[in-house]
């Protein structure tokens, strides 16, 4: 290659990366801002003395969070929701979004199953009807309350399923001369070759159920069984001695350092999970597998 | 005949999802009905007060029902251009980096704002834009007046619609990267080939390549348009831009605080739905119209 | 109506004292209800009845389980062994009335609100609930509740019944539906509404000026604490002026001219008003416009938070403000943890012509108990209820050995306080520093309140909870007892029929007028506008509404 091109090039690559670095860096700050909150004192992060570093260093908020097994229980019920849950929606969502990505002349329903699910997705009764549902099929107090309803993740099939129709028309083709059915075809074909999307949706479903903390709220009474988000959102540093007396003053007395080590410590395990799904974003799949 | 037989295979693979989906999305569609009574709780479904469409016509029968609604749209769909735009820009220039190591941790250190609640957010966003913040130092220096960022009409909505693009491009972003690594390399071989520079390719390969994404993603988004983004804005609006922040959410929110209103929410989650749906069902047919493009 | 109620607490109080000075301090095993005589403070209650006095704090005949919707946030506080259902309070009360106690259910804040809905929405209600006061009255409609008149009655222990009159009647009365008394309502301390001058002794003393009595003096100390130490103005706070609570509110500046806005309240002529558009109102916010164009009042204090605020306070910044007795809780903590050399002292300021403070109350009871129609023992409910507030007196003392003391571990969270508690506390603790009675005669918060300041005596600031709580009460509560203030109690703390769709658009509407008044953008008069909107818009009707319910 000449020469100038090779300058420009790394110009552009240099100017890339500046940015890059520049946007990271914001995203940054704000993360160290809290971690730093959460590992100072009480009166410093009121007197809003911190900023990036930890002032009257202190782990005291982490103390309180983890020295009660609530947390752990909690903790891994969350890991079991994640589990089960996402195992759940994993299979669904990989093979509903197969047949919807077929044409209309090959699966005449499919027109019909895209705007129902469609419509499933955008309407719903609101939350008292919803409960009462889940209340009669005897779901409540058991992890399948945090699981089964959100079963379906309609938004994560239609992205799929967009990209399972993204892939060369070709590939279904040779698999059907080969004598394969919509199964093998499936498991053999579409899904590895959808290591990217698959990946996406994973991550959307697995981040979907450590957040949630509503449905643990309504759902869930016995307290072995909360998720952690529900448990961890309702902690409340109680105060030193028995001043504001209602409950909702208990409340704004809110601790800004122990408000940080809560986001701290339930996005740590978060902080792991995407570079493992990394991996799989990688080019170049069906390189080669489909001769023209 | 192999047609047939391969049909009864899809209806069975969607067949699991639709009994979930019937029992947990379809089933609850009878507490609609809440919309139209004056629900009271103790009273349940059955016992509550039918009264029509009272509750539908009370957010428009509002002094400020204009100014909530442009407010809602105006926010809600700066957004979604924002929130397409920005991810999509840094999804190509990720794409475009060299050092696969950086790639990694840059990737993952920008995901990271989305799991911070609107709650700590706000008081750091209140801190920055502080007269004693660090912005107006800044504007201090350049016009010797610090401005009342948070108080001001004119600021209030840009505020949001930046931080929130701020908070959510990485997590956004994902998506795009996942779409980019689909393009089949071959197509950028053979434009450079054919002698194509960098924006060519661009406007040849990439992009076409991940339009499909983009049009799905923005047509789900515009479903969403009524919902401009409660939490957030709760926790950083006050009094005196209720004419510029005051959204949908927000203002039946002030509502339920005096007494819960199971009827009103339900009608306003009903009419947002409505609209959202209809909204994506003309997308969809102007794309197949106009652009020949399938997008469901 | 102010001096019943003056006389009501002022009777409250004697009882009170004539109690502590009988009782023991409750050692472990012995009942904690001691002497019952005297505890009368001569108030009617809602149906007399000259039933014998059942033993209030007796076992319950047959066992009896009580499911509860716990409203109660998590909290890591209590050792190994105890959890909010079963800790060593609950397991106290358990055992003296044979008793067990289950927690249906457990959330807290907005989530507890909806749980409670939920609950009645799906028909499965526990035994008992904490609810607020529409709720009560669509439980009492939909024929949800049991009538708790005769157990009450029957059963309520004379102390409990002693803090219900504190309240100069209103705590039952809002409970009570046709006669009927449908839950156990709770008492808030009144003290907790009533707004005093926080202000930087030691900045007073640098510069060499009085301490605050006329709203001038405020307006003084304000501009030269901003000119000679840097500090910002007055602090306010978004929440302008409201009817409870209100830290860094501006409620004292509007009452010093007689306006009590968000109030409803009765005018000379004996008509119900609401207190936002009373012309006394236009006055004040004049005032405040006045005060925020000279640079009195903190320029941003529109879009401060509370933790905003907090940070300045904390940080030296600010040196005046406007707060309730229980600053020294949070964040004046804070600010001598940071600064040692910080001396907050409470006035009651501004002062009007006749040397006294004029304040809005708040409703003394906001949250109601109910029991589940069909529950087979409100007996051990009231029962319950005796034991709590006993203990919540006595702060536990004797009962609680491993588990810190919180009144929120006990079986109801339901706060069963007096109406004068804190004045009431902070007057004993006085006289026994004053020498005028035995430190033996205190007991529960009032004897730690003691302790702590005797803690702090020693050595000022070094443990600062001790500082704080005698902080709390004898610099900030004690001002409020006696008679230095003038005190306005509502008419109408609840919610009518139009309210409901009508009230959050006429709430825009007064605190966006406000505001603009007061920050200037809008011209006083437009204050003229709104109260013609405000009465066109629903406000007019609402006002009768108020009068009907009033009338009942």
């Amino acid at each position: 290659m000449p020469a100038t091109t090779r300058k420009n090039f790394s110009t552009y690559h240099t100017a890339i990366f500046i940015v890059l670095l520049c946007v990271t860096f914001l995203c940054l700050m704000p993360l160290i801002y809290i971690v730093a909150l959460s590992f100072s004192s009480k009166s410093a992060a009121a007197a809003g003395l911190v900023t990036f570093y930890p002032v009257d260093f202190t782990t005291f908020s982490y103390g309180y969070i983890l020295k009660d097994h609530r947390f752990f229980t909690a903790f891994g019920v969350s890991v079991e929701r994640v589990i089960l849950g996402g195992l759940i929606n994993f299979v669904l969502t990989v093979t509903m979004a197969y047949p919807l990505a077929k044409e209309g002349r090959e699966f005449r329903a499919r027109t019909f199953y895209m705007w129902f699910i469609l419509f499933a997705m955008m309407f719903n009764g609101g939350l008292i009807p919803w409960y009462i549902v889940v209340k009669t099929l005897h779901l409540t107090n058991s992890i399948w309350a945090l699981v089964l309803p959100g079963a379906v993740p309609v938004f994560n099939v239609v992205l799929l399923m967009n990209f399972y129709r993204g892939l060369p028309k070709e590939i279904g083709e040779a698999a059907i001369m080969d004598g394969a059915g919509p199964w093998k075809s499936l498991l053999y074909l579409y899904i590895p070759l959808s290591k990217p999307a698959i990946a996406t949706v994973t991550l959307f479903s697995i981040v979907g159920h450590w957040n949630a903390f509503f449905d643990g709220m309504i759902l869930v009474n016995k307290q072995s069984l909360i998720p952690l988000q529900t448990y961890i959102q309702q902690l409340v540093v109680a105060p030193v001695q028995n001043s504001a007396d209602r409950p909702e003053e208990l409340a704004k007395l809110s601790v800004r350092t122990f408000n940080a080590a809560k986001i701290v410590v339930t996005m740590l395990p978060i902080l792991l999970i995407y570079p493992f799904l990394q991996k799989y974003f990688v080019t170049g799949l069906t390189l080669g597998s489909v001769k023209e | 005949m192999q047609n047939k037989l391969n049909n009864r295979h899809y209806h069975l693979m969607l067949f699991p999802g639709m009994v979930f989906l019937i029992i947990f999305s379809i089933v609850p569609l009878f507490g609609i009905s809440i919309a139209f009574q004056d629900f009271i709780p103790a009273k349940g479904i059955w016992g509550s007060r039918w009264i029509g469409w009272d509750n539908f016509t009370y957010m428009f029968q509002l002094d400020d029902s204009k100014q909530i609604f442009f407010n809602t749209v105006f926010i809600s769909l700066m957004k979604i251009i924002l929130n397409i735009l920005v991810p999509v820009t840094f999804a190509l220039l990720l794409h475009d980096l060299m050092y696969v190591r950086v790639k990694r941790w840059i990737q993952t250190i920008v995901y990271l704002p989305h799991f911070l609640s609107w709650v700590i957010l706000a008081g750091i966003l209140a801190d920055m834009l502080g007269s004693q913040g660090i912005v107006n130092r800044l504007v201090t220096y350049f016009r010797g007046e610090p401005i009342f960022f948070l108080g001001s009409n004119f600021w209030f909505p840009i505020i949001v619609i930046v931080s929130d693009v701020w908070k959510e491009f990485g997590f956004n972003a994902v998506i795009f990267i996942a779409a980019l690594t689909a393009i089949n390399p071959s197509l950028y071989e053979a434009a450079e080939m054919d002698g194509a520079g960098r924006f060519a390719k661009l406007r040849h390969v990439t992009l076409p390549g991940i339009m499909p994404t983009i049009v799905l993603v923005a047509t789900l988004n515009i479903g969403q348009i009524l919902n401009a983004g409660f939490d957030q804005i709760f926790n950083l609006y006050n009094p005196l831009v209720y004419s510029s922040g005051d959204i949908i959410d927000t203002y039946v929110y002030r509502v339920g605080l005096i007494q819960a209103q199971y009827g009103l929410a339900t009608a306003v989650g009903t009419m947002k739905s409505v609209i959202g749906f209809v909204l994506i069902f003309l997308s969809n047919r102007l794309a197949a119209k106009y652009a020949n493009y399938r997008i469901f | 109506m102010r001096i019943r109620l003056a006389i009501g607490i002022l009777a409250a109080t004697v009882a009170l004292a004539a109690c502590s000075s009988n009782g023991g301090n409750g050692e472990s095993g012995s009942n904690p209800a001691s002497s019952p005589a005297g505890a009368n403070s001569g108030q009617a209650s809602p149906s007399a009845s000259s039933e014998e006095q059942a033993d209030p704090y007796g076992p319950v005949a047959k066992p009896v389980t009580i499911t509860i919707g716990k409203n109660a946030s998590q909290n890591t506080d209590l050792p190994a062994g105890s959890t909010i259902e079963d800790n060593e309070l609950t397991r106290y009360i358990s055992q003296k009335l044979n008793v067990t106690f289950k927690d249906a259910w457990q959330a807290s804040g907005d989530g507890y609100t909806q749980k409670v809905s939920l609950t009645l929405a799906s028909g499965d209600l526990p035994d008992v609930m904490v609810v607020n006061k529409q709720q009560l009255v669509q439980m009492t409609n939909a024929g949800l509740i049991e009538d708790l008149t005769d157990s009450f009655n029957k059963y309520v222990s004379p102390n409990l019944k002693a803090a219900y009159d504190s309240t100069n009647g209103y705590s039952l009365q809002s409970a009570t539906i046709d006669g009927k008394l449908m839950g156990l309502p709770n008492i808030n301390p009144g003290a907790d509404a009533e707004n005093l001058l926080w202000v930087r002794k030691d900045w007073l003393d640098e510069l060499g000026l009085q301490e605050p009595k006329t709203l001038d003096d405020i307006i003084a100390i304000s501009k030269a604490f901003q000119e000679k130490k840097g500090a910002v103005g007055l602090l306010g706070s978004q929440t302008i002026v409201n009817v409870g609570n209100n830290p860094e509110g501006f409620d004292t500046i509007f009452s010093l001219f007689n306006s009590y806005p968000k109030m409803w309240i009765q005018d000379d002529s004996g008509k119900v008003v609401y207190g936002s558009i009373t012309p006394e109102t236009k006055t004040a916010l004049a005032k405040l416009r006045e005060m925020y164009q000279d640079g009195v009042i903190d320029k941003e204090f529109a879009v401060k938070t509370g933790d905003q605020n907090n940070e300045l306070i904390v940080s030296g910044k600010a040196g005046i403000y406007f707060g309730p007795w229980w600053e020294p809780f949070s964040p004046l903590n804070d600010s001598i943890t940071q600064d040692s050399k910080a001396e907050w002292v409470a006035y009651l300021a501004p002062l009007g012509e006749d040397g006294k403070l004029n304040t809005h109350n708040m409703a003394p009871s906001d949250a109601y108990l109910v029991v589940r129609k069909g529950f087979e023992s409100p007996e051990a409910v009231i029962k319950t209820a005796n034991y709590q507030f006993d203990i919540d007196q006595l702060q536990g003392e004797g009962i609680v050995k491993n588990d810190p003391y919180s009144w929120t571990n006990m079986p109801f969270t339901l706060l069963l306080s007096r109406y004068d508690d804190k004045e009431s506390k902070a007057l004993a603790v006085q006289k026994v520093i004053d020498g005028q009675a035995s430190a033996d005669s205190l007991q529960g918060e009032a004897a730690q309140v003691y302790q702590s300041y005797l803690k702090d005596k020693q050595n000022p600031k070094k443990d600062v909870a001790a500082w704080s709580q005698a902080h709390a009460f004898l610099t900030g509560a004690l001002p409020l007892a006696g008679d230095g203030l003038n005190k306005k109690m509502g008419v109408f703390y609840d919610v009518t029929d139009t309210m409901k769709m009508k009230w959050a658009n006429l709430q825009k509407l007064e605190t966006e007028t406000f505001l603009k008044i007061i920050l200037g953008t809008e011209p006083l008069d437009s204050f003229d506008t709104f109260v013609e909107k405000w009465k066109s818009q629903g406000g007019d009707q609402i006002t009768k509404e108020v009068e009907k319910e009033i009338a009942k």
